[in-house]
């Protein structure tokens, strides 16, 4: 049973990986672009979070607008299409883009409303494949273990766009191209296109 | 002489009716096994379809159908039964006493984290698990307080499965068992091994007292899902295929927990009594 409670313990940073995006340390021990770029979203999500004086709608797109700005969806939804992305027809394509785009924007808003006053503290970023690896914590107010949340990040020109969450040493993307890839190859990109519309109704 | 024969006759009558338990749980798997046997093998793709042969064999799922229905039976048994225990177990039990029962557990687990931690060659963890051993169940009074983790010695988990792939012993097709849920040959092999290993099995079974075991197994159980369910239904929630999904992070988490890619800290919420 060790191996499974470890496995559900790992999982557990899910609800509050985004979450933990709430920042104070801001800056604390950026020492590089990539770091900063990683405290100043957390920052920005917990300011948003916290501002009382807004209607729910209005944080809402305020929400949509930032994860839209700090996550590469292209990119994602290429890796998450894997090898089905040749085969699909531009409309397919397009029509996919738009729906993974919502699903990234609910899936961090839900992530996110399990907010319970974390913190996120950066550790420095490390070149890996092409890619920057910020590392961070997130650590709970009551103390239990902090969760280990690796932010993978590509750059072009001096600014960065978030291509991987990897939390406890569980990439997100990889999960999410393995979880498609079945769907598509029993039933195509249809089949993709009406699971995404399915999860997500009225996108 | 009397009372021996008596506590004797006591013990068979015991004995009887956990082997027809026993038996009763056998045909249920059986019967299991079978329907789930009739939904067959994956269709393996032609040769000349390169990548879909490639997915394929990264998959390594050959009986993707009858784990698919293990998969939903277990899902099933979690909805019907586990869920409400471990609700009701999370409403009811006060929070130091889950913290205390935790603690207690996890200390029992140390005999076996300990042989894991030799058996890989691993000295520096085996004298963090023997120091946590000692310090638990001599200051924490049997192991309900963590005091190990105020020292300086925080938790780590090793199993045979584990150790399997430190010897080089590939991981094998992806198998879910009833109950059990995900276990490639590996690690169930390892589930088995690992339960020889823990010698409060054998302290049990020789004071025949092995319903102590199978108590403890289930608070195990019901603790782990009352405090760690949310995290599954996450996935749940923001995956289409639950199964691919768990399918893919099962073999992501086991791979980071045979390279040791924990970040060594202790949880301290569960430390200290609250």
């Amino acid at each position: 049973m060790t191996t499974r409670r470890q496995f559900i313990v790992r999982l557990g940073a899910f609800g509050i990986a985004l979450a933990g995006l709430a920042s104070t340390g801001r800056g604390a021990r950026a020492g590089d672009a990539a770091t900063a770029f990683i405290d100043t979203l957390g920052g920005q999500a917990i300011s948003t979070l916290a501002d009382k004086s807004v209607t729910d709608a209005e944080r809402e797109s305020r929400f949509r607008a930032l994860f839209l700005s700090a996550f590469d969806v292209e990119t994602i939804g290429q890796f998450v299409l894997g090898r089905y992305r040749r085969s699909a027809t531009p409309e397919q394509i397009a029509e996919f883009n738009r729906l993974y785009a919502e699903d990234v924007v609910r899936t961090y808003s839900r992530r996110l409303s399990q907010y319970a006053g974390e913190k996120l503290v950066t550790l420095g970023s490390q070149q890996q494949d092409g890619e920057i690896v910020v590392r961070s914590q997130i650590q709970s107010p009551s103390g239990q273990k902090p969760v280990a949340v690796d932010w993978r990040l590509s750059e072009t020109s001096g600014s960065y766009k978030i291509v991987d969450v990897v939390i406890e040493n569980l990439s997100m993307r990889s999960a999410q191209r393995e979880d498609f890839a079945s769907v598509m190859s029993a039933g195509g990109v249809d089949a993709l296109l009406a699971g995404l519309r399915k999860k997500n109704p009225a996108s | 002489m009397e009372q021996t024969g008596d506590s004797g006759k006591a013990l068979a009558i015991v004995r009887g009716g956990r082997s027809r338990f026993g038996r009763l749980v056998a045909a249920g798997m059986t019967l299991l096994l079978i329907a789930g046997a009739m939904g067959g093998c994956a269709t393996k793709p032609p040769a000349s379809d390169v990548e879909a042969r490639a997915e394929y064999d990264k998959r390594n799922d050959p009986i993707e159908p009858l784990n698919r229905y293990f998969f939903e039976v277990n899902r099933f048994l979690d909805y019907m039964l586990l869920k409400h225990f471990a609700e009701i177990y999370k409403s009811v039990v006060p929070d130091p006493v889950q913290t205390g029962l935790r603690n207690f557990l996890n200390n029992l687990e140390s005999p076996v984290i300990l042989a894991n931690d030799l058996l890989q060659g691993d000295f520096g963890r085996a004298k963090v698990t023997t120091a946590r051993f000692i310090a638990n169940t001599i200051v924490g009074v049997g192991g309900v307080y963590d005091f190990a983790s105020h020292i300086g010695y925080p938790r780590h988990t090793e199993d045979f499965g584990q150790t399997l792939a430190s010897w080089g012993v590939g991981e094998g097709p992806y198998l879910v068992l009833p109950l059990l849920g995900p276990r490639p040959p590996r690690d169930l092999v390892g589930v088995g091994v690992d339960l020889a290993l823990n010698p409060i099995n054998w302290a049990l079974m020789a004071a025949d007292a092995e319903e102590i075991g199978y108590g403890l197994k289930a608070a195990d159980i019901i603790d782990s899902r009352a405090h760690n369910g949310g995290a599954i239904e996450e996935v749940e929630a923001s995956s289409i295929d639950f199964y691919a999904a768990i399918r893919n992070l099962y073999r992501q988490q086991r791979q980071a927990a045979i390279e040791n890619r924990d970040s060594g800290t202790a949880d301290m919420s569960q430390a200290a009594p609250r």
